[in-house]
């Protein structure tokens, strides 16, 4: 009787396997690979979380403040509102192309911002 | 005339027969022997069969494969401790299940998958004979491999033990775990098998930093033949690596066939039934009542009939 199982295809099935299986082998750790206290982007509030961020990143002094030679103006929470609603301030955090002159924020402040603009970019 | 000389030609052949040894020099007589020597040992080598009746021992494998074409169709069901007591009905209030399918490929290599409640886990493994043990003991031991891989599908914050935070993602490759074991049985006479197993056990994601990723550890199982449908097992894992608050699996049971059904009946301290949850995910400890009932049924099914059976008009093949 004809079988599908012929034994070629058995050994190709199984090599194949066998790498497939080689390849996804890993030796982590929840302790070194989800540390503890790491970052919880899921409580993001404008009062808490975003505002600050904003102060320390954005509108401090000969940025995004009254002198600012660009045209936005970070100090408000409306004019905040406005580039989180058009996609403007997640684009320009990812892209690492803000802040200007330092270095991209941290993974886990855009994160919190990216939860806060995706909740509706609240005045909470 | 004919009717004499018939019974001259026999009483030729008798007497042939009858002197034939004694007119045979001794080294006719040594060709002799040597010819049934030599029909002695090329004689087709008698395996040894039976060593268990089932392809599992009580959680672990056994020596023995699903035959060629058949399906193997398991039941398992492992209830929780007897330390609840009457209020928990001796453990029988709660269960964790494991399905699964088993395939002979052919009578030396097998295939099987499964479905275990117990970390929503799903299982592979494929399991090959090396060497059998043969009757008269050219090959003393029976030689068997099998290696599987297993995907535990629950929640990410659960297998985390705390809820994942954005940017932070879990890995498909942290739910995978593998096993590599080998099997060296004998049976010993029709009443009892040995058998070892020395077992590797691969987590991807372990808690702690300090606990090992590969556990290595060895099986012990016994089988006792109290008669021609009963049989006794018992088997125990020392591991040589443990996970933190983990212990050894020891399970003690009986194995009882009817006609296509064997049904395992035993007690262990193992909520588990795959190779690295028994192993090495047995938290629970005899003393105090940490040991639970349970039992896997097997029912047989022929996908392939044997070719001796092809042109057989009982439909039962």
């Amino acid at each position: 009787m004809k079988t599908i199982f012929s034994l070629r295809n058995f050994t190709s099935l199984t090599l194949s396997a066998f790498l497939l299986f080689q390849s996804s082998c890993y030796n982590d750790s929840i302790e070194v690979l989800y540390p503890t206290g790491a970052c919880d982007s899921t409580q993001a509030s404008w009062s808490a979380t975003i505002e600050p961020l904003i102060q320390t990143n954005c509108n401090n002094a000969g940025c995004h403040d009254a002198a600012a030679s660009g045209a936005y103006d970070l100090r408000t929470y409306a004019s905040v509102k406005t580039i989180a609603d058009n996609g403007l301030l997640l684009q320009v955090l990812e892209d690492g192309s803000m802040p200007k002159n330092s270095a991209a924020l941290d993974p886990c402040s855009i994160a919190k911002i990216r939860n806060w603009v995706n909740d509706g970019a609240l005045k909470n | 005339m004919n009717s004499k000389y018939i019974v001259r030609l026999l009483s030729l052949c008798i007497i042939q027969l009858v002197y034939l040894p004694t007119f045979g020099q001794d080294n006719n007589h040594n060709d002799l022997e040597k010819l049934l020597e030599d029909n002695n040992t090329k004689a087709p080598k008698e395996y040894v069969f039976g060593a268990f009746k089932s392809v599992k021992v009580v959680n672990g494998q056994s020596i023995e494969n699903t035959a060629k074409g058949n399906l193997d169709f398991r039941i398992a069901h492992r209830f929780t401790t007897m330390s609840g007591g009457i209020h928990e009905f001796f453990g029988l209030d709660g269960a964790t299940v494991k399905l699964s399918l088993d395939y002979g490929l052919t009578d030396n290599i097998m295939v099987g998958i499964g479905r275990s409640t117990l970390y929503k886990e799903y299982d592979a493994f494929v399991k090959a004979k090396i060497l059998r043990q043969t009757t008269k003991d050219e090959m003393p031991i029976s030689l068997s491999y099998v290696g599987g891989m297993s995907v535990s599908s629950l929640a990410a914050d659960k297998l985390l033990g705390r809820p994942l935070v954005s940017p932070e993602k879990f890995y498909f490759s942290n739910r995978l775990f593998y096993f590599n074991q080998l099997l060296i049985a004998r049976k010993f006479g029709s009443l009892l098998t040995v058998q070892l197993s020395p077992s590797h056990v691969h987590y991807n994601l372990v808690s702690k930093a300090s606990e090992p990723n590969d556990l290595f550890s060895i099986g012990i199982g016994a089988r006792i033949k109290i008669n021609r449908r009963l049989t006794l097992n018992a088997e125990y894992f020392y591991q040589f690596d443990r996970l933190n608050n983990t212990h050894n699996s020891f399970s003690l049971g009986c194995d009882i066939e009817t006609g296509g059904h064997v049904f395992q009946l035993h007690f262990t301290n193992s909520a588990g039934m795959t190779e690295r949850t028994f192993i090495t995910q047995t938290t629970d400890q005899w003393k105090n009542g940490g040991f639970r009932f349970g039992f896997n049924i097997s029912r047989i099914f022929t996908i392939v009939q044997p070719k001796e059976f092809e042109n057989s008009r009982n439909k039962i093949w």
